[in-house]
């Protein structure tokens, strides 16, 4: 039982670091500069979020995300000169659990994916 | 195994559920611990990819004072989301060995059958608000007999908390284990949820402590 209890405060001492690093790479201040906005359905805890900030934020044309739960909106901001295609991002959603359900971008052009 | 299919049967028609989700995003690690009245269990695994993860597994059964070690495999059999909802069923099946402490200290020269299996499903529905879960589980404990045990559990958030502020749950988790001399028990718990990290801290009817931690890495 002290073993488990002494992993578990080993477990929350990591918590602190690791949620305040994230903070300082990506926060609500992306939503208004965002290249791209995807709207996401199945969102509903932070587990969540993290799963899609970390699988698009694998990509080298990604320069920040931010996921907003309560808009169920994933931002994403993308370094100079790259771009990402609708397909990879539904893609990237997929592969995070996860479903797209519209893509509008900066320059206006929205893409609502076909029902399943 | 009969028994574990109207176990498994008895679980989708009660709704229940219980056991956080046990397949992440892909190439990510989890750490799940829980802690209880039944046992003290450390699983660590990698999910490679959207549906499987694959990990080791340690089981303190205290009721049966042994200890199972060895590898598990968790598969997302199925996930339904929605604008405001998100629900899971899942599968895992185990393999590993269970030894006492008879065994460490040469008390028992001979020793047979000392591997074990385990086999589970869960499933689970959740809003920001709401949530319940269930799970069924029966393990092959070798020489140290078969169990199995059905949990569910139900829960809401007392306010909704946006992206990495502190979420509070309130839940309430019920079990039955039918080879225990007390085959079922409820327990309180609030968990706490926030970034990566969730904590949850509880006590159950006859007041024994709880305590799970899940970390995605």
């Amino acid at each position: 039982m002290r073993l488990f209890l002494t992993a578990a405060m080993a477990g929350l001492m990591l918590t602190a670091p690791a949620t305040a690093s994230a903070a300082k790479l990506a926060g609500p201040e992306l939503v208004e500069i965002a290249d791209i906005s995807v709207s996401l359905n199945g969102l509903v805890c932070d587990f969540c979020s993290i799963a899609l900030n970390k699988t698009f934020k694998k990509r080298d044309d990604i320069l920040a995300t931010y996921v907003d739960l309560d808009t169920k909106i994933l931002s994403l901001s993308l370094k100079e000169g790259a771009s990402l295609s609708n397909e990879d991002i539904m893609k990237l959603v997929e592969k995070a659990g996860y479903t797209t359900t519209k893509i509008a971008r900066k320059d206006g052009s929205v893409f609502v994916p076909p029902a399943k | 195994m009969h028994r574990f299919a109207i176990l498994i049967a008895a679980t989708g028609l009660l709704t229940v559920p219980a056991q956080a989700r046990p397949v992440s995003y892909p190439e990510g690690w989890t750490l799940m611990i829980r802690n209880d009245a039944d046992q003290n269990s450390t699983h660590v695994h990698y999910t490679f990819d959207t549906r499987h993860s694959f990990g080791v597994r340690a089981r303190y059964d205290r009721e049966g004072d042994f200890v199972f070690t060895g590898a598990q495999l968790n598969r997302l059999m199925k996930r339904r989301n929605t604008r405001d909802s998100q629900a899971n069923i899942y599968a895992r099946i185990g393999a590993g060995i269970v030894a006492d402490d008879k065994d460490a200290s040469e008390l028992r020269p001979e020793r047979d059958n000392d591997s074990a299996l385990f086999l589970g499903l869960s499933a689970d529905w959740e809003t920001r608000k709401y949530f319940v879960s269930g799970a069924a589980e029966y393990w092959d404990n070798g020489r140290f007999g078969e169990t199995s045990s059905l949990h569910s559990r139900a829960g809401f958030a007392p306010y909704v908390a946006n992206t990495g502020a502190l979420h509070t749950w309130l839940m309430a988790e019920g079990h039955y284990r039918p080879q225990s001399p007390k085959k079922t028990g409820v327990s309180a718990l609030v968990r706490f949820f926030k970034g990566p990290a969730l904590l949850e801290l509880g006590v159950d009817d006859d007041g024994a402590p709880l305590l799970n931690y899940i970390h995605r890495y």
